[in-house]
């Protein structure tokens, strides 16, 4: 964005600036982390292979760029979404749909 | 909820509930035995935990507390066996869980976990080790300090909303949780 002049992150990283301290200190908010980055359907992939236990909470987290605390959020959201998905399919029924065509 | 070795390793999962809880000093002095945590957990999850209360950072410092009291120690791997096992462990479990397996296995040391990944694979793999639950202690803790009934809602509480926890619905003290939680 040019913003900031070439070279400021690394003369920041020298001087041993440490990015948390500091955002404590002044008193910023967290940047919340970014999960649309990743297509829902591999967030649902991802979900399903950790509640069948088949990757660990950690890989779970690794996977979708978050740490712990936001992988279990984002997973109550996709558990309830893929509800959802799963009330929405059992109403549908195709036979109706195949009898109203005729 | 019985300890049958001299050591209790924590895993992540367990402190951010722990922390979340707002106890976690209470609840590790009520547990029989020397609780640990290995490096990488303590190094992966400290920044995570800071996140656990945006306000005064209680998560981070309650863990760091519980550290500088001798409450919770900090462990490493002190064989080439433990850290083969541990890259060895690393390519199924992540770095944390894997660690904590390793340190674990090679020690005969109990794990207090409530990842399904980790416990099945230690269920295969090296079955004689004791895998407990948050829950478990929690309502090991619960018992031993005689917590009235306000005190434990809102810890479970706490573990519920800022943990995003919930313990497995068949597991047999699953009820104990609901109605402890609901209790007005």
């Amino acid at each position: 964005m040019e913003l900031l002049p070439s070279g400021t992150w690394d003369k920041l990283r020298d001087w041993g600036v440490k990015v948390r301290k500091e955002q404590q200190e002044l008193r910023l908010k967290e940047i919340p982390q970014r999960i649309d980055t990743m297509p829902l359907h591999y967030q649902h992939l991802a979900i399903e292979a950790f509640d069948q236990g088949l990757i660990t909470e950690g890989r779970f987290a690794d996977f979708l760029c978050v740490d712990r605390l936001e992988a279990r959020r984002i997973a109550e959201a996709l558990r309830e979404h893929s509800s959802g998905i799963i009330e929405e399919s059992t109403d549908f029924d195709l036979r109706k749909i195949q009898n109203e065509e005729k | 909820m019985q300890i049958t070795h001299s050591h209790l390793l924590l895993d992540a999962c367990c402190i951010l509930n722990f922390c979340a809880s707002g106890n976690l000093l209470s609840i590790l002095k009520s547990i029989p035995a020397e609780v640990v945590v290995t490096t990488i957990v303590q190094e992966h999850e400290l920044q995570t935990l800071q996140r656990l209360d945006d306000e005064d950072n209680e998560g981070a410092n309650q863990f760091e507390a519980a550290i500088t009291q001798g409450l919770l120690k900090v462990v490493d791997f002190v064989s080439v066996e433990e850290e083969e096992s541990f890259v060895n462990y690393a390519a199924i479990l992540d770095d944390g869980e894997s660690a904590t397996c390793a340190i674990a296995v090679h020690r005969n040391w109990v794990i207090a976990t409530d990842d399904k990944k980790a416990i099945s694979f230690l269920k295969k793999e090296a079955p004689q080790i004791q895998v407990l639950l948050t829950i478990e202690i929690i309502k090991y803790w619960s018992d031993k300090e005689g917590l009235d009934s306000s005190t434990l809602r809102d810890a479970l509480s706490e573990i519920r909303i800022k943990g995003r926890y919930l313990p497995p619905k068949n597991h047999p003290l699953r009820e104990w949780w609901e109605t402890s939680s609901n209790n007005v």
